[in-house]
């Protein structure tokens, strides 16, 4: 059940941040979730970008950045902080369209009963560290365009690489972003990467759920923020039988959830809450809100969802 | 005609016993006060001495007898097979066999080799399955094939194949050397039968046995209020091992509608039993408990609420992706003994959610894993302020008066505080 409710809601937000804007739908430039600017009539902006930006974001001079604008930007960021602080990874899970997209992939692959793509526990720890690396990569390039000199080709380093850049523009029959731009050498270097990481990504995200999510450093932002916002998975190991059917049932193979603690919330987790919805332990996984309950692992569940 | 050697006439003369003690068992839960035809299904197959032969004429399918929880039942249901739980609870038997064993020998083991050893058909067994859970059961064909058949004098002994269990189950590598032995086990019963596995018969008999997993789980919830009592619930578990599970299924549904109807019979003196398999028809201990006042409300038992270590969430629907959680069922949710990462094993205590008399743990007499883990439990009882007794006892009725006396006194005595 719990499954049915998020792709409701993943599909309906997909709707909404992707066409809302033509509807006049408009949620600004600071959401926590992949809702790409260079999709036409999109309905809000990922935060990303207008933090690697000149006009709100890392990239503004000093002396704008000290003005009213950085002032703006302040406030765009507090909004984003607002947003993250509510939702927690809940945009990850729920809401985000490019996450949809790659459950999309996934649906596909079992669909077609392709098994999925396996990583060794060391593999995958060590892909942990990538997301927070570009991280520090989109926060410092803009920075040193402000500051040292940088071309300004370099602007919006992550965007100019990022994966859906290309593709979800094509849910809006725009195929320009899949072209080489050979203006000058950087821009070709960045189009030729940003078409090579798209497709190594779609074939990854064939084989293994949620793969770039592994990447994301928008899930690395918002688990800065994991410790103060209200939505937390929590665990109650008294009653855990340690099947293991939790840390099997999550996408980006969460280890954590399912070891002998109460704190079982990973820095990638989605909350996407299969592992609660796997859980045949009652009340033994479960999503709380303000210290309140609000999704509780069932054993009924288990024998009626699968 | 030959005339019947002695050893011949001894056999013969088990086998009758054997039926008795199946009959007794039977005949006892018949009398009972909360007895029902709906039970019947259950008393007529737990009932009795099943050979494999007649399992595979009544189920229709080639038989491949297993020992222990750990080799996937559905894995043999997708190929067309039987799966028959190598398991005994008859004294009878156990007697016959004891002369050629070691003294100090697994009384269920010992009691399957019996059984095998009186056997009057031909054995129609197309495998043996054999989990290396503890040393007995890596022991158990060299131990079968010392004691010959006695009435069928060219039988010979099925192939077996060993499925190694990792001793770790928490480990990256334990999961993967467990999942690699499935495919192993796969191989090798596709070349007994002749043909491949498919995924869309690999997904039926998941989906199968899920619900059958939702059924059994229906009587649990039973049990824990009071209208299903252990004895019955054994006879039930007993039918799942011996029949096919669409016929166990039916039965067990329509047992759950008529239990659902029932009042709700909250028990004064709930207690939670773990330790060594109880298998129909040694309902020895189940009877005893009773007698001193007692209810089982909960048990740990691989042959009773433990038959199906876990629900099975199934995401990946490929052959590869059903096998790695069936290896998650059989291997990682399975809290036998013999594992070495089992820090766990008490949470099956608190998930009860029942206010507990205490804990009756049951050691069968050489069966070590289970005698080691009891000092595990014991400790983790004491911890968690629940009473404990450890029982260990045999197949063979003699110290009943003894456990009764120990187990009354477990039950009048006021140990303050519970679970």
């Amino acid at each position: 059940m719990i499954s049915i409710w998020r792709r409701a809601t993943q599909h309906l937000a997909f709707v909404i941040l992707t066409y809302g804007g033509r509807f006049g739908v408009h949620f600004d430039s600071a959401l926590p979730c992949f809702s790409c600017p260079y999709v036409a009539g999109c309905s809000g902006h990922c935060y990303l970008m207008a933090l690697q930006s000149n006009w709100w974001g890392l990239q503004m001079p000093w002396v704008v950045l000290t003005s009213g604008l950085g002032l703006q930007a302040l406030a765009v960021f507090g909004l984003f902080v607002l947003l993250t602080l509510i939702l927690g990874k809940t945009w990850c899970g729920w809401i985000c369209p490019f996450g949809l997209v790659q459950d999309w992939l996934t649906m596909l692959r079992q669909r077609l009963a392709i098994p999925e793509a396996r990583m060794s526990w060391a593999g995958r720890d060590r892909l942990r560290i990538i997301k927070y690396l570009l991280l520090l990569y989109l926060t410092i390039i803009p920075m040193l365009i402000a500051h040292a000199d940088l071309h300004s080709d370099f602007s919006l380093p992550f965007c100019q690489i990022c994966p859906v850049k290309p593709l979800m523009p094509l849910f809006v029959g725009n195929t320009a972003h899949l072209a080489l731009d050979t203006a000058n050498t950087i821009t070709l270097v960045f189009s030729i990467l940003s078409v090579t990481i798209a497709a190594m990504m779609v074939v990854g995200m064939f084989f293994k759920p949620r793969f770039f999510c592994i990447f994301c450093p928008m899930l690395a932002i918002i688990h800065i923020f994991n410790k103060i916002t209200p939505l937390r998975l929590t665990k109650n190991p008294p009653t855990c039988l340690a099947c293991g059917n939790c840390s099997r049932a999550c996408p980006v193979d969460i280890r954590r959830v399912h070891e002998d603690r109460a704190n079982v919330q990973d820095e990638d987790c989605l909350l996407c809450l299969r592992c609660v919805e796997s859980c045949p332990s009652d009340r033994t996984l479960k999503l709380t809100g303000f210290g309140k309950s609000l999704i509780v692992s069932a054993r009924r569940r288990l024998t009626t969802d699968g | 005609m030959n005339e019947p050697s002695r050893q011949q006439r001894l056999t013969i003369k088990t086998q009758g016993e054997a039926r008795q003690e199946y009959a007794a068992a039977a005949d006892w839960l018949r009398q009972r006060p909360d007895y029902h035809q709906v039970f019947d299904y259950f008393l007529e197959i737990a009932g009795q001495a099943w050979t494999a032969a007649e399992v595979s004429e009544r189920t229709g399918r080639p038989v491949v007898q297993h020992l222990c929880n750990q080799a996937p039942l559905e894995i043999f249901h997708a190929m067309g097979l039987q799966p028959l739980r190598l398991a005994s609870g008859c004294c009878a038997v156990s007697r016959l066999a004891e002369a050629g064993l070691p003294a100090l020998m697994c009384p269920m083991l010992r009691s399957a080799i019996g059984a095998q050893r009186v056997q009057a058909q031909a054995s129609r067994v197309l495998a043996r399955v054999i989990p290396t859970t503890c040393d007995w059961t890596v022991k158990f064909q060299e131990l079968a094939v010392a004691l010959p058949n006695d009435l069928q004098k060219n039988s010979s002994s099925p192939p077996v194949h060993l499925l190694e269990l990792p001793h770790q189950r928490h480990s990256e590598r334990g999961q993967a050397r467990f999942q690699e032995e499935l495919f192993l086990l796969i191989d090798f019963l596709e070349q007994k039968i002749g043909r491949r596995l498919t995924r869309s018969a690999l997904l039926t008999s998941v989906n199968l046995y899920r619900e059958a997993w939702a059924v059994l789980e229906s009587l649990i919830a039973l049990r824990r209020d009071g209208r299903l009592a252990a004895a019955w619930f054994a006879a039930i578990c007993a039918a799942f091992l011996f029949d096919s599970i669409e016929r166990w299924l039916t039965a067990a549904q329509t047992l759950v509608s008529y239990l659902q109807n029932q009042k709700v019979r909250p028990a004064a003196r709930s207690v939670f039993l773990c330790g060594s398999p109880i298998i129909f028809p040694n309902l020895k201990l189940l009877r005893l408990i009773e007698e001193a006042k007692m209810y089982v409300a909960a048990d740990e038992l691989c042959a009773s609420e433990r038959l199906w270590p876990g629900g099975m969430a199934v995401d990946d629907r490929s052959v590869s992706g059903l096998i790695r959680a069936l290896a998650g069922r059989y291997h990682r949710a399975c809290q036998c003994p013999t594992f070495a990462d089992n820090e766990r094993r008490f949470n099956s205590v608190r998930a009860v959610g029942l206010p507990l008399k205490g804990i009756i743990y049951h050691v069968l007499k050489g069966c070590h894993p289970f005698d080691i883990e009891s000092l595990t439990m014991e400790r983790m009882a004491r911890e968690a302020n629940i009473p404990f007794i450890r029982i260990e006892t045999e197949y063979s009725p003699e110290d009943a008066r003894t456990i009764l006396t120990r187990l009354e006194a477990f039950a009048n005595i006021d140990h303050g505080a519970s679970a």
